[in-house]
């Protein structure tokens, strides 16, 4: 414990210089934008930075990675308040309450208490990322194969249940698709090419950065310049800085929302626009004011504010012992990881614990530059949601081309980028969650690896899979997870619940007798 | 997508996954098994691409079952329905998306300099958004004008930026005027893969 809190002040340090200092603050400032301007997401952002930095020294580049991630969903609450359209998609559940404030006329209250919240809510994570990370790191040093197939599959399972509410079948299916899309070039056993059709560049596989640029960026574009035009409000803002019982009257709900968000960023590929919903909804039952939610409460704007920015730094827990990632952002985090040599997973904890809380020192700057930038820059900012959106969205494209074909020089890869943005679009417009698919696109190596190991250590053998004790565990999660939402399953569960409820009735005396 | 029509584009989505997904499990089955080198049969490449073709299949055709229980094979695509798509404002603002976004990243770049083609498809898509045609073409000069200078601007500072300041190579070369393509190392094409 000790020693670790040592690591974390050795990393403080460490970057207590003025080129970092100088890379924190304009990251997050461009984070801050990224994430305001509808269209451009914060995982873009991140994936367009992973190639702007892939020459810099490994911690600087992963310091700017960690500023524009925090900074991108911090920033789309802005236009969430002031649009009533989230900047982000992990920004829906700020708009229900912040865009009615706004209307009110406290559109820089709404801003300064949803910075505030957001601090607050990274700061909570960032100690579950400090606290989580060594124990699942120690613990997932006794997964093998076994586990880490059953391990795939929770995530593809989980990720597609959360992000699909309609209709989890959609969420499974994305998932596999994703899995598949792994599946496409050289495997890493008997180097044998799977897929290519006699392709020379599909022969090296789908790379990750193309398709998320794809999916995130190209299909925002094609979606945001279908829509009609957007009539820019003009608001004016007032005093930005909340007075410190505005929020801390709200301690409740700000613990509550902070600990859900690290919680739920930790589950693999769900994300903060899960954790924000959930979050808002929990506060939501548990105030007394719950009826007036969604007419410019300032409690469910900090639960969503909370809720949103906690998850970021829980979705770096799994990136980092697991090396499997919380959301779409945190799987380019770890493409950026792997790019700059750094290892994540259950061994990181022997081979390079400083990293660990190095990441973490990284997430208290971009938390405290978050702070500092967002309360201070507020009505100049405001200037840059006017810009239109065909004025914008081609100079938009024009990144994600540099940013597909940037790390690998392939001209290849802006193609994967087109096809992946369109192929995103048309997923999102029939309900399909993207989020599994790039989950799939990440655990499609681990899968296949894992299951083939698996299965020559067993000589075929199945019975390992449900024999091994964390291995039964993670069996008996797939299941529920995929049985807790056939309706046959709930009205069990209601029977047996019913069932209970009179027996335990008939048992206890009647009150007031 | 409106919510009535969803049961329509899961029933032709659902037969496509369907066909995807037997079409995977097929070209697995059919990659080889190495028996005559004393490879483990588990470890063969088809085992999970198959695994995954099938569960893909699966749950297409739960998809596909439960969307003709919802009607959803009346697709009710008669001419009306189609001139509507076609003539609606979203559908075409969709289309030219896409059509100046592709010609620009997969037919112009790389054939001309990187500038070039940049400025052409920045122009070309603030010009095509911007213009109404219900207005006379010397009244929309001003816009015009603007467009063109975004152009060159975009072109210009992102080339810059890119390539000197995060040397980053650019598809199709530069402006040799502006700066030199960077020098790939012989052999480094597609080294990283992330």
């Amino acid at each position: 414990m000790f020693e670790g809190f040592q690591m974390f002040v050795d990393g403080v340090v460490g970057f207590l210089n003025l080129k970092i200092i100088f890379d924190v603050l304009w990251s997050t400032q461009l984070g801050i934008i990224v994430g305001m301007l509808p269209g451009l997401t914060a995982t873009m952002g991140v994936a367009l930075m992973t190639t702007l930095t892939f020459s810099l020294e490994t911690s600087n580049a992963v310091i700017i990675l960690v500023c524009m991630y925090i900074g991108a969903i911090y920033g789309g609450s802005r236009s969430a308040i002031l649009l009533n359209i989230p900047g982000t998609p992990a920004n829906a559940a700020t708009a229900v309450d912040g865009h009615p404030l706004a209307r009110q006329g406290r559109a820089g209250r709404a801003i300064g208490i949803a910075t505030v919240g957001s601090f607050l809510g990274s700061v909570i994570g960032m100690i579950g990322l400090a606290f989580f990370t060594p124990l699942i790191g120690n613990f997932a040093l006794r997964f093998n194969s076994h586990e880490f197939t059953w391990l795939a599959i929770f995530g593809i399972v989980i990720s597609g249940n959360l992000t699909a509410p309609k209709d989890p079948l959609k969420g499974w299916i994305a998932g596999f698709l994703g899995l598949f899309v792994a599946m496409i070039g050289m495997e890493g056993i008997h180097a044998h090419i799977r897929y290519s059709f006699g392709t020379i560049a599909l022969s090296g596989g789908i790379a990750l950065i193309p398709a998320m640029v794809g999916i995130f960026g190209f299909s925002e574009i094609i979606t945001v310049m279908k829509q009609p035009r957007i009539e820019v409000i003009n608001t004016k803002i007032e005093r930005v800085i909340p007075r410190p019982w505005e929020v801390l009257q709200y301690w409740r709900t700000i613990i509550r929302s902070g600990i859900i968000g690290t919680f739920v960023g930790a589950v693999p590929g769900v994300g903060e626009d899960i954790s924000a919903w959930v979050s808002y909804d929990r506060a939501k039952r548990a105030s007394k004011n719950g009826d007036k939610f969604g007419t410019g409460e300032i409690e469910g704007l900090i639960a969503a504010e909370t809720g949103n920015n906690a998850c970021v730094a829980g979705t770096m827990i799994p990136v980092l012992s697991l090396a499997i990632p919380g959301s779409a952002p945190a799987a380019v985090l770890l493409a950026a990881m792997f790019i700059h040599g750094v290892r994540p997973g259950p061994l990181i904890m022997i081979e390079s614990p400083e990293f660990v809380y190095e990441v973490v020192a990284m997430v208290l700057f971009a938390t405290t530059a978050m702070m500092i930038l967002g309360l201070s820059m507020v009505r100049p900012l405001v200037k840059v949601l006017q810009v239109p959106r065909q004025k914008l969205m081609p100079v938009v494209f024009t990144l994600c081309v540099v940013g597909s074909f940037a790390i690998q020089s392939r001209v290849f890869d802006i193609g994967v980028m087109v096809v992946f943005g369109i192929l995103g679009y048309y997923l999102k417009e029939m309900d399909y969650p993207v989020a599994p698919l790039v989950l799939g696109i990440v655990l499609g190596d681990i899968l296949d690896k894992n299951l083939r190991r698996a299965l020559i250590l067993g000589d075929g053998d199945i019975l390992p899979f449900f024999t091994r004790p964390i291995s039964l565990v993670l069996a008996i999660l797939v299941v529920l997870t995929i049985v807790s939402r056939m309706p046959w399953f709930l009205a069990i569960v209601g029977g047996i619940k019913s069932t209970v409820m009179r027996a335990v009735r008939a048992v206890l005396p009647p009150r007031g007798r | 997508m409106e919510e009535r029509n969803m049961p329509k584009a899961d029933f032709v989505t659902a037969m496509i996954f369907v066909a995807f997904g037997i079409g995977v499990l097929v070209l697995a089955l059919q990659m080889p098994r190495f028996e005559g080198q004393d490879v483990n049969p588990y470890s063969v490449p088809g085992i999970v691409p198959g695994f995954l073709g099938a569960i893909i299949a699966f749950l297409g055709g739960v998809m596909l079952i439960r969307s003709i229980l919802k009607k959803g094979y009346r697709l009710g695509i008669d001419r009306d329905a189609v001139t509507r798509f076609y003539r609606a404002e979203a559908t075409k603002r969709f289309a030219m998306t896409i059509v100046i976004c592709v010609v620009y990243a997969l037919v112009v770049l790389g054939r001309v300099p990187y500038e070039v083609a940049t400025a052409l498809f920045v122009f070309a898509f603030i010009a095509y958004f911007e213009y109404e045609s219900d207005k006379p073409l010397r009244a929309q000069l001003r816009k015009i004008g603007i467009a063109l200078l975004m152009a060159v601007l975009v072109a210009g500072i992102v080339g810059y930026v890119f390539r000197s300041l995060f040397l980053v190579n650019l598809p199709g070369g530069g402006l040799s005027l502006l700066h030199p393509a960077l020098p790939m190392m012989p052999g480094t094409e597609g080294m990283i893969h992330v």
